[in-house]
């Protein structure tokens, strides 16, 4: 007991810096509602293709990507910079390593980035790598912010005063780290000119495949997962008021995680010219996760145990449970995809979209928003939030935006996938792609909801972020605190 | 030198395993116990000068 004695007492010798991740959390609510908004309208193009309005700018094609891009990268990476910068300066109990002027220029850099991005989208300038469409010259601004990033998070961890690394900041390190290889490897390319935005990959075939996939896919597991983990094993016991389920099972979820997730990379490349050995590695590996994945859920839900009246009580933690649990949903779901014989049925259909964004809104954006909630109040130095009726609001309508939107693509993805195989009894293919595409319209309509479901939540939450960080406190019933008796266990 | 590296790379899935029992036995080590315990605790007593939203001293 020495040392919590010793430490609770102890205080930083400088100041936090909570400046840095106000910033951070402004422009994380502010891009949620881009990238939600472009995800909505494309949803919208696919049921009603006139919404093309027949401009190259406004087409699916470059709109998809800047709808990923702003989803993933400037909402999620904003979310994981921003949280990252608060939790390894609470748990280091220092302030972060470069002060002030390294901490903005990440802030600005990254934004700079997006909108670089962005603006190449939409004008056709890309390397047409997904997830890693920017050109080379918005790839190399990239690795410059995100080197200076990585000196920040270490340069706090090496000159912490909490003897003890936290299990979070491992896994927001192993995301910095991951990404930082991911980024270079993948995005190895020849510039055709100094002054032009044009390059050519540094890889060809197969190779060039491989290498696009292992970057792909350990993007969802570095960025999309080790990094929400980070803010799952920081977030839950904080809200929850009780220390993670099992430090040590922590442990054994973060090496497992980073030991196997590297190698699931070629199951998006089932029965292609990648090797067949290679396609079975991939496959392997990818069902052996679901070892870790379940580990870790398991801890993150049963932190809970004996206190599970909050989930009741308090809608900021029913976002991050919530979340928890769609993290293992979709962590089963995965690996069955990547089992070949499934994949045949499931790759390039509506399925897959289903699946990552089981991932993408249940687990991710609601991790996101449960962190967000909470940040919002201790960093403007609010009692509370302006509205918790408004954040029990907003969850229940992301639910019910997220079960129309997998419902939705589960139905239309199986049966896309069924008619595709479907041959009649002299052996031709029964049916033309253009009367799949029919078939998926009504689906195509439900899931243009369930997003838009998804988008007015995050109105919701951004009316309610701004109410409280302007001071006001909404009048209203307030959810019964600490029940009086527990009535069954 | 090229023959050992050739040598582990061929067995890579070995002592990838050896390395993750090791991690596995160090987590659960009896002795390491507090310790992780005590761990555990970094994140609740990080909040010195705020004010806390709800606390029910239930443990």
């Amino acid at each position: 007991m020495t040392a919590v004695a010793q430490t609770s007492a102890a205080r930083p010798a400088e100041p936090y810096l909570e400046d840095i991740v106000k910033k951070f959390t402004v422009a994380s609510v502010f891009w949620a509602l881009v990238g939600l908004f472009v995800g909505v309208y494309i949803a919208f193009q696919l049921a009603f293709p006139v919404l093309n309005l027949d401009l190259p700018w406004t087409t699916f094609g470059r709109l998809r990507p800047l709808h990923t891009s702003a989803v993933i990268f400037a909402f999620g990476g904003n979310v994981l910079i921003g949280t990252s910068f608060f939790v390894v300066q609470r748990t280091c109990r220092a302030s972060l390593f470069g002060g002030e002027p390294l901490a903005r220029f990440v802030f600005w850099g990254y934004q700079l980035f997006i909108v670089m991005a962005a603006i190449g989208y939409l004008t056709g300038v890309t390397q047409s790598k997904e997830y890693a469409e920017p050109e080379w010259f918005v790839d190399i601004w990239l690795t410059i912010v995100w080197v200076a990033y990585l000196a920040v998070f270490l340069g706090t961890i090496l000159k912490r005063e909490e003897p003890h690394i936290y299990v979070a900041n491992w896994f927001y390190l192993a995301f910095i780290v991951t990404i930082a290889l991911l980024h270079v490897g993948n995005n190895l390319a020849v510039p055709v000119s100094f002054f032009g935005a044009k390059s050519y990959s540094a890889y060809t075939g197969v190779q060039d495949a491989m290498t696009q996939w292992w970057y792909g896919h350990n993007a969802v597991g570095f960025f999309l997962t080790a990094g929400f983990l980070a803010i799952m094993y920081y977030f839950v016991p904080k809200r929850a008021e009780r220390p993670v389920y099992s430090y040590r099972l922590s442990i054994v979820h973060f090496w497992a995680l980073i030991f196997i997730y590297i190698w699931a990379g070629p199951h998006h490349l089932h029965y292609t010219a990648l090797p067949d050995w290679a396609q079975t590695l991939g496959m392997v590996f990818s069902i052996m996760l679901w070892m870790p994945s379940w580990g870790g859920m398991i801890n993150g839900i049963m932190t809970l145990s004996g206190a599970w009246d909050k989930l009741r009580t308090d809608p900021v933690l029913r976002f991050l449970v919530t979340a928890v649990a769609f993290y293992g949903m979709s962590t089963f779901e995965g690996p069955l995809m990547s089992i070949r014989a499934v994949n045949s049925l499931s790759h390039y259909t509506d399925w897959t979209i289903g699946h990552v964004h089981a991932g993408a809104l249940g687990w991710v954006a609601m991790i996101s928003f449960g962190a967000l909630y909470h940040l919002v109040p201790v960093l403007w130095k609010r009692a509370g939030l302006y509205s918790m009726r408004l954040v029990s609001y907003h969850f229940w309508i992301a639910t019910v935006g997220i079960v129309l939107y997998i419902t939705a693509m589960w139905i239309s993805g199986i049966m896309q996938g069924l008619m595709w195989r479907a041959y009649d009894e002299w052996g031709f293919l029964q049916y033309s792609f253009i009367e799949t595409v029919e078939a998926m319209h009504p689906y195509y309509v439900v899931r243009a909801l369930g997003g838009t479901l998804f988008l007015i939540g995050g109105f919701v939450m951004a009316y309610n972020m701004y109410r409280t960080v302007k001071g006001d406190v909404r009048v209203e019933k307030p959810f019964e605190t600490a029940p009086q008796s527990a009535p069954a266990e | 030198m090229n023959e050992v590296v050739d040598f582990f790379r061929s067995i890579w899935g070995l002592w990838l395993m050896a390395l993750f029992v090791g991690v596995v036995v160090w987590a659960f080590w009896p002795r390491n116990r507090k310790k992780f315990s005590d761990a555990a605790q970094i994140p609740l007593r990080d909040d010195e000068g705020e004010a806390p939203a709800h606390k029910d001293k239930k443990g």
